[in-house]
């Protein structure tokens, strides 16, 4: 380095003299996106919301205490899911429902996320959609010009006054659960298609994040939600409950004139451009094998039930719920499963692709916002109970619920969850030797499906038949054991069809 | 003309930082900006000046550059913005002050972008400076020997040996653990004391001195292939040589660079020892 010409380039900076002889200072250099997301959880976290706990924890816990006085800390640091979630909602653009009490700050971090995607805060104000039992879907949508009304020869000719709300990038919708069903159905339309239609004519919603809040955590509001609706929402957060800090900040909020949201600092305002960095990023991030069959393992158990159906292919809780009959009517003592071990007796429902579909698309964000390179394991335990929070319903009447040290799952959602996620990690590892030879056979037929000849084809399918007996004779039809019945199945339908195919065109 | 009243300028001015920085902490604001400020204001009494200098400070603060009064000896940031603004600006003539002022804000920031070495010998060696239209012309003066790189010795001689004693700078300084910061630096540890550093100088063309006390200066300068050196009684003992070292009867640490030279401290002693081998 040479001395002098650092000391020049140390003068070029970005301060300067302007026009008016006043020293003027241009931009800082801007944080990486990640650290800016950390700084703004950071900033909500200490000195906006007062968060009194940090539930999303990582790394090896350490167990303090014993019994019921038993507290788990965790090495690698942890986050509250009520303030985390919101902002990774922003960053996968996807749907949160913010479930709490009254004055638990529901609407607050919902309208932080609005100011953190740069919507001015009087937008925000204006933009809320509040639920009430007479909100309209001209109230929600926008209606038609009354002049045009008049005028037009044809609907299309009619335009429509939309709601402005409706293309911003970031969506609130309070108490979600007062709003009239007609009124859902129009919203579910523009949740679910990214579109709202009126008069034959559309407007897009554009790639955005939605909040909504709900007072009861069963959706039970003015008007039942419609399921469908219900569905489409990604992930459920609770809000803290009240805390001897909260006052800290209630403190604040009742000294600032407006009484409303904070100004959020500018250097912690993420652009569209920032955004959209950011949702690329994040859905760049790999989930590895190891994770995928985690987490498909663990569906296979919840779907599974041996009593709904003769065929194995129909042995789930579907075909229960088709016939109008509940998982009690069945898992009782004529099934031979133990109800400790198997976790099918646990849950009254399975859950849709849909959901663990989000679920990997929060935990993309997590491992992003945690720095890492891939998606892991520990990320997708962490979301998974808010997840499944609405879409996962406990069987109460199971054997398993009825021992008193397993009452509490029937309250504690995100501990039976995690305790389910943690006793298919178990069961996975216990499982592997007999899971083996059937991924590896699986492999081998997948590779020979294309390119092999008649006579490969045939070995295949003996070795498939072979396996599958070998399978079945290891006892009863379990979860673990259904799902691998059903794959080696699948395989040899395709094989038998590849079979098929090959002898009518030589014909 | 209506005279603003200070308070009015230092409030303008956090407003600004609080809407602009997440890290923006009124207490640090407070600590940085009002005796500095005042004392600014009451010797040159203009505003637009004044006003600037607090924007900077509060941009400072937010950015976490600043923390308070004691970080004025810190970085040359510090220095700039808490010791030299409220001193040396109201010395310059006033058509330069919004210059100097600008040029105390930009080599601060950038010296903070630097290895940290640069940063704590600059500040270290800024003190001398009474006029800052000649803070760069200072800044390449004392930067220079020290970014000089030395040539890689052959460890043939002639060596010197210079003693330097720590206690000059910090009364109970105790050298302990050392590493290379910089081809031509130096930095020591405190051997009794967490967070006490000096760092020992030591250029080509001779000159050899400690600066201090100073925070870590950084192990991101590596060297590879340095020769073994070994302290004992009889002196320091490098490629089949032998150099005596003056008092030094009980080794404690050594280090050696490539550039020629090695460090070595005695475990009954405050003293360091530069051996010069160019």
């Amino acid at each position: 380095m040479e001395a002098r010409a650092l000391v020049e380039r140390w003068q070029r900076g970005r301060a300067s003299v302007g026009p008016d002889g006043r020293v003027v200072l241009s931009a800082a250099r801007g944080l990486g996106l990640v650290s800016k997301v950390r700084r703004a959880y950071d900033w909500i976290a200490e000195r906006v919301l007062q968060v009194p706990y940090e539930d999303l924890e990582f790394g090896p816990p350490q167990v303090l205490g014993r019994g019921r006085l038993k507290v788990q800390v965790h090495q690698g640091g942890g986050w509250c899911s009520f303030l985390l979630l919101p902002l990774l909602t922003l960053l996968t653009r996807q749907r949160l429902l913010i479930v709490g009490g009254p004055g638990r700050g529901k609407t607050s971090v919902a309208t932080l996320m609005a100011l953190l995607a740069g919507i001015s805060p009087e937008e925000v104000r204006r933009s809320i959609q509040r639920g009430h039992p007479q909100l309209t879907v001209a109230d929600l949508l926008g209606a038609p010009l009354p002049s045009e009304l008049i005028k037009a020869q044809d609907t299309r000719e009619v335009r429509v006054a939309w709601r402005r709300w409706i293309s911003l990038p970031v969506k609130v919708v309070d108490e979600y659960n007062r709003i009239p069903t007609k009124t859902q159905s129009a919203l579910l339309s523009l949740m679910a298609e990214g579109y709202a239609e009126l008069f034959e004519q559309v407007q897009h919603a554009g790639p955005s994040s939605w909040f909504l809040t709900a007072n009861d955590d069963l959706g039970g509001g003015t008007f039942e939600v419609i399921e469908a609706l219900r569905d489409r929402i990604d992930m459920v957060v609770r809000c803290p409950p009240y805390n001897g800090r909260l006052l800290e900040a209630l403190v604040e909020k009742a000294s600032r004139a407006h009484g409303g949201e904070p100004n959020v600092p500018r250097d912690l305002v993420l652009t569209p451009e920032e955004l959209e960095r950011a949702s690329e990023e994040v859905l760049a991030l790999a989930v590895p094998p190891e994770v995928t069959d985690a987490l498909g393992f663990f569906a296979g158990q919840l779907d599974f039930c041996a009593r709904a159906a003769e065929r194995v292919e129909f042995m789930n809780k579907d075909t229960l719920h088709l016939s109008g009959r509940r998982l009690a009517q069945v898992c009782n003592e004529d099934c031979p499963l133990d109800k400790q071990e198997h976790l099918c007796t646990q849950s009254e429902n399975g859950v849709s692709a849909r959901a663990y579909q989000s679920l990997l698309r929060y935990a993309k964000a997590l491992a992003w916002f945690r720095r890492k390179a891939s998606v892991g394991v520990e990320e997708v335990r962490a979301l998974l109970p808010w997840a499944l929070h609405d879409k996962l319903r406990p069987n109460p009447q199971s054997a398993f619920f009825q021992k008193p040290e397993h009452h509490v799952y029937l309250t504690d959602r995100v501990a039976w969850i995690h305790q389910l996620f943690d006793r298919a990690l178990t069961q996975r590892a216990f499982y592997a030797p007999t899971r083996a030879p059937v991924l590896k056979l699986t492999l081998k037929v997948e590779k020979a499906l294309d390119a092999a000849d008649d006579n490969t084809l045939r070995a295949r399918l003996t070795e498939l038949e072979a396996q599958l007996s070998r399978l079945l004779e290891q006892g009863e039809l379990s979860a673990p054991l259904h799902d691998d019945v059903l794959a080696l199945r699948r395989l040899h339908a395709r094989c038998r069809r590849r079979l098929e195919a090959r002898q009518s065109e030589d014909s | 003309m209506t005279v603003i009243p200070f308070p009015t300028l230092y409030e303008n001015a956090l407003q600004v930082g609080a809407q602009q920085h997440a890290r923006f902490a009124r207490e640090h604001y407070l600590a940085c900006a009002k005796d500095p400020g005042e004392a600014l204001y009451a010797a040159i009494g203009d505003a637009s000046l004044v006003g600037g200098y607090l924007a900077l400070v509060a941009e400072a603060v937010g950015l976490e550059y600043l923390r308070g009064p004691e970080d004025g000896a810190a970085s040359l940031l510090g220095w700039g913005l808490l010791r030299a603004a409220p001193t040396l600006l109201p010395r310059a003539p006033a058509a330069r002050r919004t210059h100097l002022l600008a040029m105390l804000w930009n080599l601060g920031e950038a010296v903070l972008r630097e290895p940290a070495w640069i940063n704590s010998y600059a500040t270290a060696m800024v003190h001398a400076v009474d006029d800052l239209e000649k803070l760069p012309e200072h800044l390449v003066a004392t930067l220079d020997p020290v970014l000089r790189p030395r040539p890689v010795s052959r460890w043939q001689g002639p060596f010197t040996v210079e003693v330097l004693d720590p206690r000059a700078l910090v009364e109970d300084f105790l050298p302990g653990p050392m590493h290379l910061a910089a081809p031509t630096v130096v930095c020591v540890h405190d051997r009794r004391r967490e967070g006490s550093q000096m760092g020992v100088l030591v250029p080509a063309e001779g000159g050899r001195r400690l600066v201090g006390p100073v925070p870590c200066l950084g192990t991101a300068h590596r060297e590879p292939a340095v020769p073994t050196v070994s302290v004992d009684a009889r002196g320091l003992q490098v490629e089949g040589r032998s150099v005596a070292l003056p008092f030094l009867a009980a080794p404690h640490q050594s280090l050696a660079a490539l550039g020629g030279f090695v460090v070595a401290s005695a475990v009954d002693s405050q003293r360091l020892w530069v051996v010069n081998a160019p």
